[in-house]
């Protein structure tokens, strides 16, 4: 089951995921701001970015991408004999992050005249279809946490271009840093386990993960820059100092990072 | 951990009024002497005007300079043992501000915009043979990078340097994480109720006037930094 199918089944029974699918898609359509090269970066395309966005249809991206987070850290608390005591006080804190985001991007919908999608734990299947085992296999379920930090990461970063200079970008980056603090540290956790990987990406290195996750992360240009021309530094580091985003689609399409992990 | 802090202190009581290596992607740091009591006048004040794109990013690119001598600094000078995973972390995290501050100082005039100049710091106060000492400024500037970034975004007018912002913001809030959990491991401190909002889940974002007063009391930063039309 994709999660782009699962929005727009007509056996779904709520009206707001077939219309987050509609967000979704129109958004997902639409013009992303990365693809303007250098020559224009000077000058102002606002407008067009607030024509092509769709603020309640990137919400509800964002409030997907938190339930999925918030119902598995509740989970992988929940599991007996799973998260050590040492990393209970981190999974605690991560936890409460994620409901907080979930509280607030469903109240921020409601203000805007939106209808927040809403998802319960029996909507996600964390074994994709019973390729893992997170719940009972702490590594997997360290593996599962790093690879859905760095997808919020890089879906929060995917669409900030298109909120530019909306009161809701603010929020946003505030979220999206949260993120990226959860998605170190869990990174750390992992590296202290014997993974091969640091806080920050390097390269397009997956540390076992998802290789989708990390796609395009090891980008070596920015703002039509070569970073590795600017001095004395190597593809690992200029590829360590920038987060790569990604789109809609390659998060929530049809054949999206989330796709599996969605029951069906 | 060794704490020669003496020997130390003598050693970054010299590095007065550092000038940081900018357009020309040095990472060394050229030192330039002060007599005591020489009535050196200070550096002019670099004004960022956030009616225009260039504003914010040259507030980016001051604080990356600082951010990229402090570590190239600490990086010279390591605290702990040679070879260590904590030293690799420092070395990385001079390389990353490094490569900001360069691609800032590049991309702002290719992009059309004046540069400002290499800001004067003074890391006088700071004992970089201490762990205590180097960690600790080392997280304020990575919680003020994340905070700082985090309330300049909405200045932003192109979307396209949104997304590069974007992509520099979540880098130093893992180094702010990471640099919380060598200070605190296996504690909530990596996203601590100090710096993320514990009901609505969100990270500081702080105005830039904010930021400058905060980086200004520091002492770090000789340079008088300021900022205009921010808005009501």
């Amino acid at each position: 089951m994709r999660l782009l199918n699962f929005f727009s089944l007509d056996t779904d029974d709520t009206i707001s995921r077939r219309e987050a699918l509609d967000q979704l898609g129109s958004v997902g359509l639409s013009t992303a701001a990365a693809s303007v090269p250098l020559a224009v970066l000077g000058r102002s395309n606002r407008s067009f970015a607030q024509s092509a966005s769709d603020p309640v249809g990137i919400l509800n991206f964002a409030l997907t991408l938190e339930f999925l987070e918030d119902s598995y850290y509740r989970q992988g608390l929940n599991a007996s004999n799973l998260i050590p005591s040492e990393a209970r006080p981190i999974y605690e804190q991560v936890s409460k992050h994620e409901d907080a985001h979930v509280t607030l991007l469903t109240s921020t919908i409601e203000d805007l005249g939106g209808d927040p999608v809403s998802f319960t734990d029996d909507d996600f299947d964390f074994t994709a279809g019973g390729n893992f085992d997170p719940f009972n296999d702490y590594p997997i379920f360290l593996l599962l946490s790093q690879a859905f930090e760095d997808t919020g990461v890089r879906a929060y970063k995917g669409q900030a271009p298109n909120i530019a200079g909306n009161e809701l970008l603010t929020p946003a980056l505030q979220i999206h840093s949260v993120e990226a603090r959860h998605a170190a540290e869990v990174r750390r956790l992992r590296a202290e386990s014997g993974a091969s990987i640091k806080p920050w990406i390097t390269n397009a290195d997956n540390g076992s993960a998802p290789e989708a996750v990390y796609a395009g992360e090891d980008n070596a240009t920015q703002a039509g820059i070569d970073q590795q021309s600017l001095g004395n530094f190597s593809a690992a580091e200029v590829t360590e100092a920038y987060d790569e985003p990604l789109t809609m689609e390659d998060v929530a399409g049809e054949n999206g990072i989330a796709a599996p992990f969605f029951a069906s | 951990m060794s704490d020669q802090t003496s020997i130390s202190n003598q050693t970054s009581r010299r590095q007065f009024f550092q000038h940081v290596g900018g357009a020309a992607g040095l990472t060394a740091l050229a030192l330039t002497g002060c007599d005591s009591g020489g009535g050196m006048s200070g550096p002019e004040t670099v004004t960022f005007d956030f009616s225009n794109d260039f504003g914010v990013l040259n507030y980016a690119y001051a604080l990356e300079q600082l951010e990229a001598a402090f570590y190239a600094e600490a990086a010279a000078n390591f605290y702990g043992q040679s070879g260590s995973i904590e030293e690799q972390y420092i070395q990385d995290l001079a390389a990353h501000e490094a490569i900001h501050r360069d691609f800032l100082a590049e991309a702002i005039p290719a992009l059309g915009g004046d540069l400002i100049p290499n800001l004067e710091v003074d890391f006088s106060s700071v004992d970089f043979s201490s762990r205590t000492d180097v960690l600790g400024t080392s997280k304020l500037l990575e919680d003020t990078g994340v905070s700082a970034y985090n309330g300049a975004g909405i200045f932003l007018e192109n979307p396209d340097l949104v997304g590069v912002a974007g992509k520099i913001v979540s880098v130093e809030a893992r180094h702010a994480a990471s640099v919380r959990s060598l200070v605190n491991p296996g504690s909530d401190d990596f996203a601590g109720d100090d710096v993320v909002d514990r009901q609505s889940g969100l990270d500081l974002a702080t105005a830039p006037s904010d930021v400058l007063s905060n980086v200004a009391s520091t002492g770090l930063v000789v340079t008088p930094l300021d900022v205009t039309n921010v808005g009501a």
